[in-house]
């Protein structure tokens, strides 16, 4: 990174901090530490939710993903809209007639202690490690671009935003999120414009549609019928169909069960705000995706006509350099530096005038193309081989190194430095968000509810500064700790969110819909289901059970329910 | 109780209606763009 890059980001992190810092003041108790006095408006609330369910892997790796395998990716938020209709009129106003700080306290009123220090147990387990992650997703590809240190990489990512987090608590959080969705916002427009901006005269947004189209990323629609004989793929991850009702139910689930959402809703200065951020955020969502996905595809039309690497990710390809394959690499490098030569003077140059678009060329010129695209993917599958080899231990997936590969390779100095911050403040709002859920629900479900003492309102407020902090330090070290022994715990980590969300919905869904069903019988439904799940989806990775993980959602809600509801009848006595 | 009122329209029905509108208006672009440009 050059120096005025240095400098964008230094300045906009320590902005970041410095606004945190002044505008988290709040009032020393319970109150204004978790739910900022109850005092955030609608936009703020919007914004803050938005900013939560963004992580920077959501910038680095959807416009990757759409790169790679399309944008059929917007399915999943497809059932979104109509779960924030649900929330707003079931969960949300009960929240707020309890005044409750956590989701779980509503379930030791409806149920018993143990059904809602369980839910809370596995929300602080679930998503402490996932936390640990979402520092250390991002890091590991800042680190490998630009050759920074991980450890410092991982400290900058999780450890700066323990000051203002630690300091303000949720309105330092709240306001912190608005500033960086805005610069997070203006960051990804500008990248759009120089993207287009950037491409040859008379390539304009049609043709790079059309340049998407008929490379098969514009697969927005996908019914999902592409099993055998025509059926539909139960382990097919984004279609309309699991989009529509997979992501319903996890829409569901995770806005309305998921502390780290809770937490930013039931800050609104009053429940018509809480439900006014919760539906626009259900109305804006859908597109936004949209526009981030298009945004890999404009990536991808940029590199029809500029040099694409053999491989984004640069440090595999060094890793290769010094292994058994280092030779054959060379060898590799040099045919694709040549085919790839070879096609750009196809686009550029087909013996006529100015820039043609791809999908115009004469037909021989288009089999030329075809056959060189065809010599190149050779080549890349075979770099994805070498790196597969266990003997080389790389990672052959480069798809979240796609977008700051460009961002690099092509922005201008000090835009570089912006993008590279919009990808640390989009971790911060995420994970800022999440710390504070965090020390709510140790101090509110545990530490308070445990504890015979009663203290006093300055000494609880110290504590729960406290466990903010203790719970910051957690994930930076599951972040290191993440780096330290590979995709396995990152993989793992991301499955243990699909495994327990729909356990939790079917124990809220029990008890806002299912009056006459007790506590004994949604516990011990949600421990069985619980148990089905984890053998669900140990059948789902051996290929026994063909099913993807949208579908445990359901499975685990709709079961919690439906045993809930036998186990009930069973006992007749409500206990 | 005027806390519990719905928000900007007049029921929840309205609601309901603007989000499944706007999902299917979505949807059909976006089937109109996959199919326009495959």
């Amino acid at each position: 990174m050059s120096r005025p890059d240095w400098i964008v980001l230094a300045l906009t992190l320590l902005g970041i901090i410095a606004y945190g810092l002044y505008k988290g003041r709040t009032t020393r108790d319970l109150e204004g530490y978790f739910l900022s006095n109850r005092t955030v408006p609608w936009y703020m609330v919007l914004l803050g939710i938005m900013g939560t369910q963004a992580s920077a892997v959501t910038f680095l790796s959807a416009p990757g993903q759409a790169y790679t395998d399309g944008m059929r990716f917007v399915q999943y938020y497809f059932g979104l809209p109509l779960a924030m209709v649900v929330l707003c009129i079931s969960f949300v106003p009960v929240f707020h007639r309890l005044k409750v700080y956590t989701a779980y306290e509503y379930l030791e009123q409806r149920f018993d202690l143990k059904t809602r220090t369980l839910t809370s147990f596995l929300f602080l387990l679930q998503r402490g490690l996932s936390t640990g992650i979402s520092i250390s997703a991002p890091s590991i590809i800042l680190s490998s671009l630009l050759g920074w240190d991980i450890v410092w990489t991982n400290i900058f990512m999780g450890g700066l935003l323990i000051i203002y987090t630690v300091s303000g608590g949720a309105k330092a959080v709240a306001y912190t999120q608005q500033l960086q969705m805005i610069i997070i916002f203006s960051g990804m427009t500008i990248a759009g414009y120089l993207v287009v901006h950037r491409l040859p005269e008379g390539v304009g947004l049609s043709e790079i549609l059309h340049i998407g189209g008929k490379a098969g990323k514009l697969n927005i629609i996908t019914t999902g019928f592409t099993g055998k004989r025509g059926g539909f793929d139960w382990n097919d991850r984004y279609n309309l169909l699991s989009g529509i009702i997979g992501g319903f139910f996890l829409a569901l689930s995770y806005f309305g069960t998921d502390q780290s959402q809770v937490g930013r809703y039931l800050t609104a200065r009053s429940l018509n705000e809480s439900r006014l951020g919760l539906l626009l955020n259900g109305l804006v969502k859908v597109p936004m995706q949209f526009l981030i996905l298009l945004l890999g595809v404009m990536v991808f039309a940029f590199y029809q006509y500029n040099h694409e690497p053999v491989f984004y990710n640069k440090s595999q390809l060094d890793l290769l350099a010094h292994s058994k394959y280092k030779d054959s690499l060379a060898l590799v490098t040099a045919r694709y530096e040549a085919a790839e030569s070879q096609r750009l003077i196809t686009m550029r140059n087909p013996g006529t005038t100015g820039w043609p678009s791809a999908f115009i060329d004469p037909s021989l010129l288009a089999e030329r193309k075809e056959a060189l695209e065809k010599e190149k993917a050779g080549y890349k599958a075979t770099i994805r081989r070498w790196l597969n080899d266990p003997a080389v231990g790389g990672d052959s997936n480069d798809t979240n190194y796609i977008f700051l590969r460009f961002v690099t390779d092509y922005l201008p100095k000090g835009l570089v430095g912006l993008l590279i911050a919009v990808i640390f403040l989009a971790a911060w709002g995420s994970i800022a968000a999440t710390l504070n859920s965090l020390a709510s629900c140790t101090i509110i479900d545990f530490h308070k509810r445990f504890s015979s003492r009663t203290l006093p309102a300055e000494k609880e407020y110290r504590l729960s500064q406290l466990y903010t902090f203790f719970w910051g330090i957690f994930c930076v070290a599951v972040a290191q700790l993440a780096y330290n022994l590979g995709n396995s715990l990152i993989e793992a980590v991301n499955v243990l969110g699909s495994l327990f969300y729909g356990v939790i919905l079917g124990i809220f869904l029990v008890a806002f819909y299912r009056p006459r069903v007790g506590g004994w019988a949604v516990f011990i439904s949600a421990v069985i289901v619980e148990i089905g799940v984890i053998v669900l989806n140990i059948l789902s990775r051996k290929g026994i059970v063909p099913l993807s993980f949208l579908w445990f959602n359901l499975v685990g809600a709709a079961g919690v329910v439906l045993l809930s509801e036998g186990l009930q009848a069973l006992m007749k006595k409500k206990i | 109780m005027d806390e519990d009122k719905v928000p900007v329209f007049k029921s929840w029905s309205t609601w309901y209606w603007l989000v499944i509108g706007f999902l299917v208006f979505c949807i059909a672009v976006f089937y109109f763009l996959t199919k326009h440009y495959s």
